[in-house]
């Protein structure tokens, strides 16, 4: 069943749109889910619950690329999870992500002139657009999918260790960027 | 809790261009690979058999007599020698000729150039690509009990030269660790937080970082090992956690260092919380090519 069918099916208040999607699209939203939180059973309840907002949400929206629009309610929600249970419940995936990622943040010079949210998705979408595809590919499957290191270091047939020097070249360089465009996060 | 700015940074990632998404959705998702019950089990039962098997020939074959395990002792300073006729060669090293020069920090400079991607291409190369670059395999013949292989042990980057073809940085390395974590790091020790084991660096074109040694460059000795120079060096490496009004580690550990060129390659072995003897049995395994080490205190 393609995209439109499926969401056709929300459109006609027709359960069966959540089986479809589970169907089609289950195993990328548990992946993304698994990857962040790294709990099971709260992977789980991100699911459901990104099943839920997609019944919610499905109409009026209606995503043009509906793996993508699953794929960001799920990363919205387990970020949601992560801040409501970090306290109680570590959760190394997203732990280990933000470790990594925090290595790309400059010094906060001036807190008065921190970059709206619009604008670093902006100012994201140059960097990556400026980065070669296979170096844009790799950050992507390991900032946003949350992709394992062992694993990518499998696909790209390489030790985990080189792949950690890579990705370690491309946060210096997000970093790098993000001073030079003098932006405070 | 993390850093507001990290998950500034995390949430603006979720909302980039859909097109940048959609280069990674239509990738195929890598399955988990997690071993079956019956696989880890069956894996262990051969381990087991081959122990067995192990315990079984050693009992029917001759155990080495004294004469033949003296003969390949040399005890003379700087004196090592093997036995050329022997099937399996035993090389002696006594430790009482080899220098541990103080280090004072490791990779002093160790950043990494950028290499313009005009200019440069980075490339991957295979377990078979390193060894016809290498023209040998860089697994040393000896590697100390309990220590494991790292994951993709043998593979490599490279950057190569646009314009000819040069390669202009071919630094390898390996590892060889007590414990891996799921993502192919290496486990820190439960009462150490420190890494146990071994890593090897190897570069035709020279290892750019160096170490740092306490004396002055012309003063740091080396040892000599089948006629090849090696420099050693040693640090008590702090760990911690550290005390939050004195700052005081929880302690320290060995980390040593050997470095030297060996067939036109450049070698470094990092090895922390092992013995020193250690390190020079895999040293010595790499310049003989053998694995039946002993090294004498």
């Amino acid at each position: 069943m393609n995209d439109s069918e499926i969401i056709e099916l929300y459109f006609q208040r027709d359960e069966s749109a959540i089986e479809k999607t589970d169907a089609e699209y289950g195993c990328f939203c548990r992946m993304i889910a698994l990857n962040i939180l790294s709990i099971q059973e709260d992977a789980e309840e991100c699911i459901n619950d990104t099943y839920l907002r997609a019944w919610n949400l499905i109409p009026p929206q209606k995503p043009d690329c509906f793996k993508i629009w699953l794929g960001k309610v799920v990363r919205n929600i387990s970020l949601d999870l992560w801040r409501k249970n970090h306290r109680q419940k570590r959760y190394a995936g997203i732990e280990l992500l933000f470790d990594e990622l925090e290595e790309c943040i400059p010094s906060q010079a001036n807190p008065d002139s921190e970059i709206e949210k619009i604008e670093l998705i902006d100012f994201l979408n140059k960097w990556l657009a400026s980065l070669s595809k296979n170096d844009r590919i790799l950050f992507m499957r390991r900032y946003w999918n949350g992709e394992a290191l062992k694993d990518l270091a499998d696909l790209y047939h390489i030790s985990p260790a080189n792949l950690a020097n890579r990705l370690y070249y491309l946060r210096k360089k997000l970093k790098a960027a993000l001073v030079k465009e003098g932006i405070t996060l | 809790m993390k850093d507001k700015r990290t998950e500034k940074l995390y949430d603006s990632l979720t909302n980039v261009d859909n097109q940048f998404i959609q280069e990674i959705s239509e990738l195929p998702e890598i399955k988990s690979k997690r071993a079956s019950v019956w696989k880890r089990w069956g894996t262990l039962t051969a381990c087991l058999c081959l122990l067995i098997a192990g315990v079984c020939i050693s009992g029917i074959l001759p155990a080495p007599s004294d004469s033949d395990t003296q003969a390949a002792l040399i005890r003379e300073p700087g004196d090592i020698q093997s036995e050329g006729t022997k099937p399996s060669k035993r090389i002696s090293i006594s430790l009482n000729n080899i220098t541990f020069n103080e280090l004072s920090d490791m990779q002093v400079d160790a950043s990494r150039l950028w290499r313009d991607p005009d200019l440069y291409e980075e490339v991957f190369w295979d377990e078979n690509a390193v060894k016809e670059y290498y023209g040998k395999d860089l697994v040393p013949a000896y590697i100390p009990d309990g220590l494991l292989p790292g994951h993709g042990n043998g593979t490599g980057h490279a950057y190569i030269q646009k314009s000819d073809g040069k390669v202009i940085e071919d630094e390898m390395w390996l590892n060889f660790y007590h414990a891996y974590n799921d993502d192919g790091n290496p486990k820190q020790t439960e009462d150490v937080s420190a890494y146990k084991g071994l890593q090897l660096h190897a570069s035709r074109l020279g290892i750019l970082s160096c170490c740092l040694y306490i004396l002055p460059e012309n003063e740091v000795k080396t040892s000599d090992i089948g006629g090849i120079s090696v420099t050693f060096g040693y640090r008590p490496m702090p760990y911690g956690p550290y005390d939050a009004e004195t700052h005081e580690p929880s302690g320290f550990y060995d980390l040593y260092v050997a470095e030297f060129e060996f067939e036109g390659i450049d070698y470094r072995i990092v090895a922390e919380q092992m013995e020193r003897n250690e390190l020079v049995k895999v040293v010595s395994s790499i310049i003989f090519g053998e694995k039946e080490i002993i090294v004498q205190d």
